[in-house]
């Protein structure tokens, strides 16, 4: 077999679960890769805008390790709705802010991978920045192939963010950790399917500055604070399926996400 | 209707899971080492698409940490 080919079956069978560093580093890298990719996010009528940027770049560092780099910048433009109100004829309708908001959003994300022969573990971390918002955040993940058909996978992040809203005069933190654990299998030699369950746990101040709460027969003002609980408990199961079909030369992907958490929200896409 | 989705996509899942995983040998790897074969075919795309479900829908988690938060509203 080509050291190509050893290189891709590692890709792809050992496929690194649940990771999704935008370099995918571990044995994947073997040699010096750089991606760049530019996307243009846009809602209807006068609401948001976003242009994204995104630069990677990963190196190995001998036998074992390597290293990745992620730049992303993100430029966001346009209005968004603050509150519902009734009208004059009784129908509810989104009040949106104007097309005021103008903002940037930078992040730095830096990663180190060590794989050994059946367990690979990773270490990332970065720092996301906006005129009114910093995030902080680090992580560890750890994937062991328990035999050629089987890969279990864990791991744990933590993020540091801190709110300071335009216009406002305080600066509020909220503490984030989520922690994965996931299963790929190699079902035969044409499908592949992944099960990863997450668990996370967010505290401190979980509210939108920007969003406003319109109250009918208000005991005082009409609009209020957008306020939510100051803790959170999430919980997301996804199933992945990769199936190839010889006949058509193409990969079938589907996705089930089943997610949950304790202010009642879910969903299932 | 949306029971009877649900059930068939239970149904599905539990098909493919009961179906006995087939040993492949290392010769017979090489569907699973087509680049379309990876989980994450475009890791770019994939990530822009989890920022956007967490910024939209507020709902995050499943596949794995990585990326910071946001003040996206």
């Amino acid at each position: 077999m080509s050291k190509t080919l050893v290189n891709r079956l590692s890709l792809a069978a050992l496929a690194l679960p649940g990771l999704i560093q935008p370099a995918q580093a571990g044995r994947a890298e073997e040699t010096y890769n750089s991606d760049f990719q530019y996307a243009h996010y846009e809602e209807s009528g006068e609401r948001m805008k976003v242009d994204v940027f995104e630069l990677s770049a990963a190196a190995p560092i001998g036998k074992a390790f390597s290293v990745s780099l992620d730049l992303v910048r993100d430029t966001m433009s346009g209005a968004s709705p603050m509150f519902n109100v009734r009208d004059a004829n009784g129908q509810v309708k989104q009040q949106i802010s104007g097309a005021s908001i103008a903002d940037q959003r930078d992040m730095v994300n830096v990663g180190l991978n060590y794989a050994m022969d059946s367990v690979t573990i990773g270490l990332s971390g970065g720092v996301s920045g906006e005129d009114d918002y910093l995030s902080r955040y680090f992580g560890t993940n750890l994937s062991w192939d328990l035999n050629k058909a089987t890969t279990l996978s864990a791991s744990a992040s933590y993020a540091f963010d801190d709110v300071f809203p335009t216009g406002g005069s305080y600066r509020k933190s909220k503490f984030n950790q989520q922690y994965l654990l996931g299963v790929t299998q190699v079902v035969n030699k044409n499908t592949l399917i992944q099960s990863n369950m997450t668990f996370g746990y967010n505290q401190g101040f979980l509210s939108d500055p920007y969003k406003k709460v319109f109250v009918e027969n208000p005991i005082g003002s009409p609009i209020l604070d957008d306020t939510r609980p100051d803790k959170k408990f999430q919980w997301a199961w996804l199933t992945r399926y990769v199936g190839h079909f010889k006949s058509l030369k193409a990969a079938l992907h589907a996705d089930y996400r089943f997610y949950v958490d304790d202010w009642a929200w879910s969903r299932i896409w | 209707m949306k029971k009877q989705s649900f059930k068939l996509i239970c149904i599905a899942f539990m098909l493919v899971a009961l179906s006995a995983c087939t040993p492949v040998k290392p010769w017979q790897r090489g569907n699973l080492a087509l680049p379309q074969m990876a989980l994450e075919t475009d890791a770019h795309e994939a990530a822009f698409r989890i920022h956007a479900f967490h910024s939209k829908e507020g709902s995050s988690g499943g596949y794995g940490g990585g990326g910071g938060g946001c003040g996206c509203n």
